[in-house]
């Protein structure tokens, strides 16, 4: 189970002027949720995902995952619990290396890093095994470099990537933004055996109200920094994309 | 490969030009090191070709002289040393770099040619030499100056009890000077003020916080870097009528107001009559490594005309 | 033209000093291509080696004692460097720069101008010279040694995991952090062995020419720059392994062609640094064109996403 309680999240723009982003944001997730995020521009969803990561620390409240208060930990003290994949499909992977490379630095994540070598022979089926489900034809293609794939094969990668070691929490940042429509459809496809067949907990953030009604059991949306809906999987299955637009109408008014 | 073949046949086809020099060979080879372009040294790599000549050394008669100058770069100076040392049958380095490349470069290609240096300040602490009648292959004339004398002149000015000096802390021609000049302030009863820089671009900053620190008097030793940026000071000098007292005439005279200074010319004749003498057989070891005995007082009129201060009465007369 | 001496020359100079520089282009590779960084203090660093060397040798360490305290100490101004920016958070060139004019002081104060070795002592190379009295000879043996030796160490790290993740820092930040890597960690250490090579070098040289003037290491990351430019022009580089090798070699062109430029007959050596600089420019030139070139083809054959490629 991850809590955020209470979190605030600040940024100092001038002397005079501060953004609060995030205020007084608290949130329970529960083993098994597969949530989908959205909100306006500036709403506070990125910066939410990047407090959960670590790359950004609240200016007050703390995180906890399993009980254990996380908020001090750097994003790379905290990557062995979250798994992440970013929006530009260039970010999650190493263009200039070999797929079996990026897939041995995501193999060591939240392991001690050693002077044994990387490249080990043992591995090498084990990479192809969990490349084979993908149906990208990339297990033969192991040694070559990165940047040979397309963007939409570099994101089926880093979602690979990103679980190869079952994290407690996957992020995902608006992660087929990039790609055509076909090919998110595909990925966001992806996503979903992934997370059943792993059994695993996510949040994601998505732009599309349809896809954030399709997937996931529960849907979140946030608006100036604060939680303003939290519908479960039976209201999810009731509600229409005009019902959501409304809701960020109502609570327009309301500020 | 196709690509490496290329640039490989490119890099050899640089060796044509030097096929069509013709390859006939009799002529000894002189090589000639020098760190790098300047006034003095210039002076001294004359003077030595001029006295080869008058003792009837000529290049492209009976000898080829081989100039290389490395500009200050140190790996390029250590690749013409070997350069010289493989193809040469004497060879010459101007300053104290040079010199030592050129005997490592020497004694690494197991030859025993002469090496003769010139406007080294202290050969024995370079370990050039181990004195200058134990020597080895190595002989030259020591460019070292009477610093004493020089740092007196400042007496002989009114209100002068401050000086400072300007040198780079890498030339340890100028450590030398300093410590002769540290120990002549001692013994004259002047205040020194320390100005090592690293680079020509700190000369004009470092002189400005010595007059800062109220210096009357500035003493410009036998330095390659600092000589090169005599002229960026001359206006400075003299508005703030600085005494500058230079140890090397084209300093006197490039901006400074008197000194004692070396004979770069004279010192490079007496090389060269050390190299007219091996050329003709003598054997290196009844040569004995020499230094100036002769330094003449150089005064920069200008200098005193334009600060307005007089020139001492003695210093007139000589 | 005396063939004879020409090939003798070149024959040692161009190997001896390829293969130091190749170590000195190795080290800067490290920082520049892996780190990103360009790393300044190497100016100071390789003559501070050196002259520490020699120093040692001069009281009577033995010279492979000093040329790895040499190296040790390289290592310690490479955790500084880094240090620098990493706690600091100074910029990674300034901080460079910074550890650049600090080491003027100490090589200045240790070297008193410059340093020479002391008659009686031994180098590393005087030292293997007794087996068979050919300095030329033993130069270019005990300097492909080195090189070998430091490369094969070079990329056995780089191919093991903790070496893996220096790369992958350096590559992409975001990414290496994701996946569990401390990045302030791994560039600290590319750092302290990207100068602890520069060491290794500078202590090489100076044992090498038996003499290090304070300021003798201006312009070194230069020609450092200037071997891996021109190693990537002549191999196009598409491996850790190539990119080693394009520098050894790379570093030897690069003194085969200095050396064959200073022998032309008549050559006003006042424009050898000109020559040097037009020399970069092209090389320079040729490696951005080529890079240009790879792109606009990478471009036209990028595979565009096939929505039958991708399949749930």
């Amino acid at each position: 189970m991850i809590e955020l309680r209470n979190i605030d999240k600040d940024f100092v723009v001038s002397k005079t002027e501060t953004n609060h982003v995030l205020k007084n944001l608290s949130l329970t997730i529960n083993d098994g949720d597969f949530i989908t995020l959205i909100g306006s521009n500036g709403s506070g969803k990125s910066t939410l995902l990047n407090t959960l990561a670590g790359s950004l620390k609240p200016t007050k409240g703390e995180i906890y995952f399993d009980g254990v208060n996380v908020s001090k930990l750097n994003d790379y003290q905290r990557a062995d619990l979250i798994g992440r994949v970013f929006q530009d499909p260039n970010l999650g992977t190493i263009g200039d290396i070999s797929i079996e490379e990026n897939l041995a630095i995501a193999f060591k994540r939240g392991q001690k890093r050693t002077l044994s070598w990387a490249l080990k022979k043992n591995n090498l089926a084990l990479y192809q095994k969990y490349l084979t489900p993908l149906n990208l034809g990339l297990e033969g293609r192991l040694k070559e470099k990165m940047s040979s794939l397309s963007g939409g094969q570099r994101q089926a990668v880093t979602l690979l990537m990103a679980t190869i070691r079952k994290p407690k929490l996957l992020l995902l940042d608006e992660h087929t933004a990039a790609l055509d429509p076909k090919t998110s459809r595909k990925i966001l496809s992806l996503t979903d055996n992934l997370i059943k067949d792993n059994q695993l907990t996510a949040l994601m953030i998505t732009h599309n109200m349809k896809d954030a009604l399709k997937y996931g059991n529960r849907l979140l949306m946030l608006q100036e920094g604060r939680i303003i809906a939290d519908y479960s999987k039976e209201e999810k299955e009731k509600l229409s994309v005009d019902d959501l637009y409304q809701k960020f109408d109502e609570a327009e008014d309301l500020n | 490969m196709k690509k490496t073949f290329g640039k490989l046949l490119l890099v050899a086809a640089c060796a044509v030009p030097m096929s069509l020099v013709s390859c006939s060979e009799p002529l000894t080879q002189i090589g000639i090191l020098q760190v790098i372009t300047h006034n003095a040294l210039g002076l001294d790599r004359t003077g030595f070709i001029e006295e080869l000549k008058d003792e009837g050394y000529e290049d492209g008669k009976n000898i080829k002289i081989i100039t290389d100058i490395p500009e200050g770069d140190t790996s390029t100076e250590n690749s013409m040393a070997t350069q010289l040392a493989t193809s040469c049958d004497l060879v010459f380095g101007i300053a104290t770099s040079s010199a030592l490349a050129l005997k490592t470069a020497v004694s690494d290609a197991n030859k025993s040619i002469p090496v003769l240096y010139s406007a080294v300040t202290d050969p024995v602490s370079a370990k050039l030499i181990k004195s200058n009648t134990d020597h080895g292959n190595v002989v030259g004339t020591s460019d070292a100056g009477p610093t004493e004398k020089n740092i007196a002149l400042f007496k002989k000015f009114t209100g002068i009890e401050k000086i400072g000096m300007i040198y780079n802390q890498a030339e340890s021609n100028s450590q030398v000077q300093k410590e002769e000049c540290k120990a002549a302030c001692q013994d004259l009863g002047l205040t020194y003020v320390d100005g090592g820089i690293t680079s020509a671009s700190e000369i004009a900053s470092t002189v400005a916080g010595m007059i800062g620190q109220g210096i009357k008097g500035l003493f410009i030793p036998t330095d390659n870097t600092v000589a090169s940026a005599m002229s960026s000071l001359k206006e400075t000098l003299i508005e703030k009528k600085i005494v500058t007292v230079c140890a090397d005439k084209a300093s006197t005279d490039n901006g400074g107001s008197l000194g004692y200074s070396v004979d770069y010319s004279l010192l490079g004749k007496t090389t060269g009559k050390m190299a007219a003498k091996l050329l003709k057989g003598e054997d290196i070891s009844t040569l004995v490594c020499s230094k100036s005995d002769s330094f003449p007082l150089e005064v920069n009129e200008d200098f005193f005309t334009a600060t307005g201060i007089a020139l001492p009465s003695d210093i007139e007369a000589e | 033209m005396n063939w004879s001496a020409v090939f003798q020359f070149i024959g040692t100079d161009a190997p001896t000093q390829g293969l130091i520089w190749a170590i000195v282009a190795l080290g800067v590779y490290l920082s520049f291509k892996i780190l990103n960084v360009a790393d300044m203090s190497v100016d100071s660093l390789f003559p501070f080696a050196g002259i520490v060397s020699l120093t040692l040798i001069n009281v009577g360490v033995p010279a492979l004692l000093s040329l790895l305290i040499a190296t040790l100490l390289g290592m310690v101004v490479g955790f500084i460097n880094a240090a620098l920016h990493v706690y600091l958070k100074i910029n990674p060139l300034l901080a460079s720069i910074i550890v650049m004019i600090a080491l003027y002081t100490p090589n200045v104060i240790i070297s008193k101008g410059n340093v020479t070795l002391a008659e009686n002592m031994n180098t590393i190379f005087m030292t293997f010279d007794n087996i068979w009295n050919n300095m030329i000879a033993t130069k270019i043996v005990v300097l492909a040694l080195f090189v070998l030796g430091t490369f094969i160490l070079i990329y056995w790290f780089f191919g093991t995991e903790i070496g893996l993740s220096v790369r992958a820092s350096g590559k992409n930040e975001t990414m290496a952090k994701a996946n569990g890597i401390n990045t302030n960690k791994t560039y600290i250490l590319g750092l302290v062995i990207s100068d602890g090579l520069i060491a290794l070098a500078g202590s090489l040289y100076g044992q090498m020419s038996k003499h290090f003037s304070a300021d003798a290491g201006r312009g070194s990351i230069v020609i450092g720059l200037a071997i891996i430019f021109l190693g990537e022009v002549i191999f196009a580089n598409k491996s850790f392994k190539m990119s080693l090798i394009s520098l050894a070699v790379g570093g030897l062109i690069y003194w085969l062609i200095i050396d064959i430029i200073i022998e032309i007959p008549s050559f006003n050596t006042n424009y050898l640094n000109l020559t040097k600089a037009l020399f970069m420019t092209v090389i320079i030139g040729i490696y951005e064109l080529k890079k240009k070139l790879a792109k606009k083809k990478n471009h036209q054959e990028m595979p565009k996403d096939n929505p039958e490629e991708v399949t749930a």
